[in-house]
């Protein structure tokens, strides 16, 4: 089924159970691989673990590693820098924090799925 | 002269009586000069002069007193010499004899400085002349001779008139000096300026006046006094207001009568005096008691009030009704606890919404296009999910807005463009309503926030469509140089008079909720916002024939109170 499978998967990162859910059971509808972590640090480990995701959707505001301080950890991390990760955040003004924090993307609360599949086709194109 | 004055009282006794009462008026003129902050020009010289004063009375007290003892030692004169000395050197008393007809037999130093004569121009003159006219004319100063004469003495307070015809109060004192024969040989007068003592009084008890006047007055605070023991010993208006009692009830009484039951039975109000009393002062909030039983929430000081001996004289205790205040920190309590609650829910209900709406949308997305019904309905939960969606970031930014944490991110706009995106958003919502929709806009640019202007046209365009179904809608937008003008016209319901004020308030909606749907919020939103942004927004309706919402916004944003850019 999966669309890309050379490519790897789309890990969604967010400390809520049904969101993740949710959004894995609409990418593997539109055929692609998941992966779940439940906070930044279990993404760290997964990163680790894992070859490489085809991109990463990060949860700005979870605990007790919050999306800035993953992504400072996730800078250090050795061949991945071309992953590319879009930020998922309520906040109408994620503009300014994307311009600074190593973002490729963002998509506000709540999410538009045209939105959300254009940002994968563009940022991990299969 | 004096010598007289020793054949009608030998000895010592006349002359201590004198001294005493030269002493005692000596200290009590200070006391009220230092009391009335008199105290002249030269305080230190008239303290000197003052000191000078008593010790040369003593010494002419002790002389006298050991006057058996110094009999008959060369040099240290009689006790007579030492008196009339002292007489003469006394500069703050005009001390001076009269002959039997009342001419001035004579004179001293204070006489000289209180009345302005010199010895040699006054003495052989007729006492009169130290009175008013009328005074003289009445025949007063005789007939206060007649008087010392028959009592022995004559002592009363009036105006005397110095030299230069300047008034003084004098405290005069006339005593009759009878020779060994019972013969009258004359008068002693002696005369104090007390017009400073009696000014001084005079201001002490005006402003006693003044102040138990402004006291009992009072209607708003309770202020009234306790013995030592805690017996209401003094009750104002605002005290029978307050607490339902009149003076002459509870004047007696202990005050925890105004202490609720179990109050009392705690000893808090003893406790209180005690406190009070070693601190000084005491004050608290509490609940007290009125007559009829019902309680009010009071703020009472109490002070503890001593004489200049520090002797303890009772309390002072004042007493003001906080019922109201405390009604109004208990409701602002509400008021943010409500705020806070909304922050923390609107968060919270945020998070499975979002899932839900995503598996809603995703299954919507995923239904098979010949299932028609199934695919309507979940686009249909989806629409509804949205709109919780709308209503709970709705709720979010009432107490972002109510706690003052509006965040503005000001960058450059372009309104017209802005408008044309809102209003395609809505090309559906607004082809449903039937209501065609006219752009009247002029390049406006500016610097805003842009999502949250989005939010304020959002707010007017929705409001229009609700309440302007089926009727054309105008958008305008416009510069005139400093400002940017942005007009919203429907052609709907319109607004009362009387609620076009209201509508911009929270939970404030002219129709009726069953009716129309939402928070009523939307119009308090966009007005924090545009104000926040420096701005204004206002209304003009007509009922039945529409609403036009005006706003107004500087192009660029202004330093000032809350339009913070954090």
């Amino acid at each position: 089924m999966a669309r890309n499978p050379r490519k790897g998967a789309i890990l969604v990162v967010d400390d809520d159970a049904d969101v993740r859910s949710a959004l894995r059971d609409t990418l593997e509808d539109e055929g692609y691989d998941v992966a779940e972590a439940a906070g930044g640090v279990a993404a760290l480990a997964y990163l680790r673990s894992h070859p490489a995701p085809a991109l990463i959707f990060l949860d700005w505001n979870m605990a007790p590693m919050n999306a800035p301080q993953f992504m400072e950890e996730f800078s250090k991390e050795p061949g991945l820098s071309q992953v590319p990760v879009v930020l998922i955040t309520a906040d109408m003004h994620a503009n300014q924090k994307v311009k600074t924090g190593g973002y490729q993307d963002f998509l506000t609360k709540p999410l538009d799925l045209d939105q959300l599949f254009s940002v994968i086709s563009r940022l991990a194109p299969g | 002269m004096l010598r007289q004055l020793e054949y009608r009282d030998p000895e010592l006794a006349d002359n201590i009586e004198l001294l005493t009462e030269l002493l005692r008026t000596v200290a009590n003129r200070w006391r009220f000069r230092v009391q009335a902050g008199r105290l002249g020009q030269h305080p230190l010289e008239e303290a000197l002069r003052l000191i000078n004063s008593i010790e040369a009375a003593i010494q002419a007290l002790g002389g006298a007193s050991s006057d058996t003892a110094a009999q008959g030692v060369p040099g240290l004169g009689s006790s007579e010499d030492r008196f009339r000395q002292l007489v003469d050197s006394v500069t703050d008393y005009a001390i001076f004899m009269l002959s039997p007809t009342g001419t001035v037999a004579s004179w001293n130093a204070g006489a000289e400085r209180i009345k302005g004569y010199r010895a040699e121009e006054i003495i052989g003159q007729h006492f009169s002349i130290f009175y008013p006219e009328q005074d003289v004319k009445a025949g007063k100063p005789e007939g206060e001779l007649v008087t010392a004469a028959r009592d022995g003495r004559y002592v009363e307070e009036g105006w005397r008139v110095r030299k230069n015809g300047e008034p003084f109060w004098a405290h005069v004192t006339i005593t009759a000096l009878r020779g060994p024969d019972g013969r009258l040989t004359g008068f002693a007068k002696v005369t104090r300026d007390v017009t400073e003592l009696r000014e001084a009084n005079e201001a002490l008890r005006q402003s006693e006046e003044r102040m138990r006047l402004m006291v009992e007055a009072v209607r708003d605070y309770a202020i009234f006094r306790l013995d030592p023991d805690g017996r209401v010993a003094s009750w104002n208006v605002g005290a029978e207001r307050l607490k339902g009692y009149r003076a002459d009830e509870i004047i007696g009484q202990h005050f925890s009568v105004f202490y609720p039951e179990e109050e009392r039975r705690r000893g808090h109000p003893q406790e209180e005096l005690r406190r009070a009393k070693e601190e000084g002062r005491y004050e608290e909030e509490g609940w007290r008691l009125r007559k009829d039983g019902s309680r009010f929430w009071a703020n009472v000081v109490i002070t503890a009030v001593f004489d200049q001996e520090r002797r303890h004289l009772g309390f002072t205790k004042v007493t003001r009704d906080f019922t109201e205040a405390r009604r109004l920190r208990e409701a602002q309590l509400a008021v943010q606890l409500r705020d806070e609650f909304l922050a923390i829910a609107g968060h919270e209900l945020r998070t499975p919404l979002s899932a839900l709406l995503l598996q809603v949308q995703g299954l919507a997305r995923s239904t098979r296009v010949e299932d028609v019904k199934v695919k309507e309905r979940l686009e249909k939960a989806a629409a509804s999910g949205m709109r919780l969606e709308r209503l709970i970031g709705q709720m979010l930014d009432v107490s972002r807005m109510t706690a003052g944490r509006l965040r503005l991110d000001p960058e450059p706009t372009r309104l017209d463009a802005l408008i044309r995106e809102v209003v395609d958003r809505f090309a559906e919502l607004a082809a449903e309503s039937n209501s065609p929709v006219t752009l009247r806009l002029d390049p406006v640019s500016g610097v805003w926030d842009r999502s949250r202007m989005e939010q304020v046209i959002t707010n007017l365009f929705s409001n229009a469509l609700k309440y302007g179904r089926g009727k054309p809608i105008e958008i305008e937008a416009r510069s005139d140089g400093s400002d940017a003008m942005v007009r919203v016209t429907d052609h709907g319901i319109g607004i009362a008079a009387e609620d076009q004020k209201k509508i911009f308030e929270r939970f404030e909606r002219a129709r009726d909720t069953r009716e129309y749907g939402g928070f009523g919020l939307g119009l308090w939103i966009a007005r924090s916002i545009v104000e926040s942004s420096g701005g204004r927004i206002a209304v003009e309706s007509e009922p039945g024939k529409g609403a036009t919402f005006t706003v107004h916004l500087p192009l660029h944003p202004e330093e000032k109170d809350g339009a913070q850019s954090s």
